[in-house]
């Protein structure tokens, strides 16, 4: 349900900002996914099942980049993927730095309009 | 051709979340955001709770949030609570939006915070501990709610939740004797995936480590009331 949600957000994001891009026909959208953030394959179900709503959209491929989350020793600045929150080197409280990202970066498509930097 | 967005899809719910916190700074609200699992012992836990808080009007609201039913909201109403009773319709979490709305509500619907000493206001998040916790509020602290009975390894499954809970409401401790299990299998874990909390381990049925918790409630008043007394 919650990836539903946000695939709606995407999808609005992403049709309000093709009609200010002059965009007619959306072909890729291309997104960053946290894996702690939600699950990719549900977006990717709920995208298709969605699209259809949002006419730019209608055929727009969905890229996903899934980040896996990360850990960051502010101590001894080591790194770890294992969930944990202390440092199993030096004990330290460990700050998540990557893994909880959800990002729109770009999509690509037909259109008269110029690209806005 | 390409456009560039680079658009945070958190970004309308975070928004929505500072605002949420403006309004709790301006009625003097302390906001806490209970979450736990179905079947944790939040809306017991919340009972016991306010029948040892809330002998002054404008002391406490709360804002039930559940998929289905107002069983919730009617447990708390009994205890002449102001109350607000959300239906998520299917949706797994509460956002920033819903308690916006659920807070005006509150508040045309008897809810009057006092700023001056500070009023408590309790967030029931949907029964779940995966998704509630990617969601800001704006509430000031996140206390999760978990239950004996699902056993020591909880923390370490669902860490997110855990990482960010500033109390730990250890719920259902006077049934440990039947578990074969010491608070200490729950506390040492505790304190590696919850390092930034408080542990309360309690039983809202015989009243166990209630005064401990209030008393912690009583004390995190005191940031957010106009003229903050010894025990607001």
């Amino acid at each position: 349900m919650h990836e539903l949600a946000l695939v709606e957000e995407m999808l609005e994001v992403a049709c309000g900002a093709a009609t200010s891009h002059g965009i007619r026909q959306v072909r890729r959208v291309h997104v960053t996914v946290g894996t702690l953030a939600a699950y990719p394959d549900a977006i990717r179900f709920a995208w298709d099942a969605c699209r259809g709503h949002f006419p730019p959209l209608g055929s727009a491929h969905l890229d996903i980049e899934e980040v896996p989350p990360r850990w960051l020793c502010p101590a001894c600045e080591s790194q770890h993927t294992a969930p944990a929150a202390r440092c199993p080197i030096c004990g330290a409280l460990l700050r998540l730095v990557a893994g909880t990202e959800l990002r729109l970066d770009y999509l690509e498509g037909d259109g008269e309009g110029e690209a806005v930097p | 051709m390409k456009a560039i967005l680079v658009r945070n899809l958190r970004a309308a719910n975070d928004a929505l979340a500072a605002t949420n916190r403006d309004t709790f700074a301006r009625h003097g609200i302390l906001a806490l955001n209970l979450m736990g699992s179905p079947g944790a012992g939040k809306t017991s836990l919340l009972e016991a709770t306010l029948a040892r808080l809330s002998p002054i009007p404008g002391r406490c609201g709360v804002i039930e949030g559940d998929i289905a039913t107002t069983r919730d909201g009617e447990r708390i109403a009994a205890h002449g609570v102001p109350v607000v009773q959300l239906n998520t319709d299917g949706a797994c979490h509460l956002d920033a939006s819903m308690i916006a709305q659920g807070l005006e509500q509150l508040l045309r619907d008897g809810f009057r915070p006092v700023p001056q000493t500070g009023s408590f206001l309790f967030i029931e998040n949907v029964g779940n501990l995966v998704c509630p916790a990617e969601f800001d509020l704006g509430a000031h602290h996140t206390v999760v709610v978990y239950s004996v009975t699902e056993g020591p390894d909880k923390p370490e499954k669902y860490p997110l939740a855990f990482q960010k809970a500033s109390a730990v409401v250890l719920t259902k401790v006077d049934l440990l004797p039947h578990l074969g299990l010491g608070q200490e299998d729950f506390l040492s874990t505790l304190t590696t995936c919850a390092p930034h909390a408080t542990v309360f381990p309690v039983s809202a049925w015989s009243g166990t480590g209630m005064d401990a918790w209030c008393r912690w409630l009583r004390q995190q008043l005191a940031p957010v009331a106009a003229w903050p007394g010894p025990e607001a």
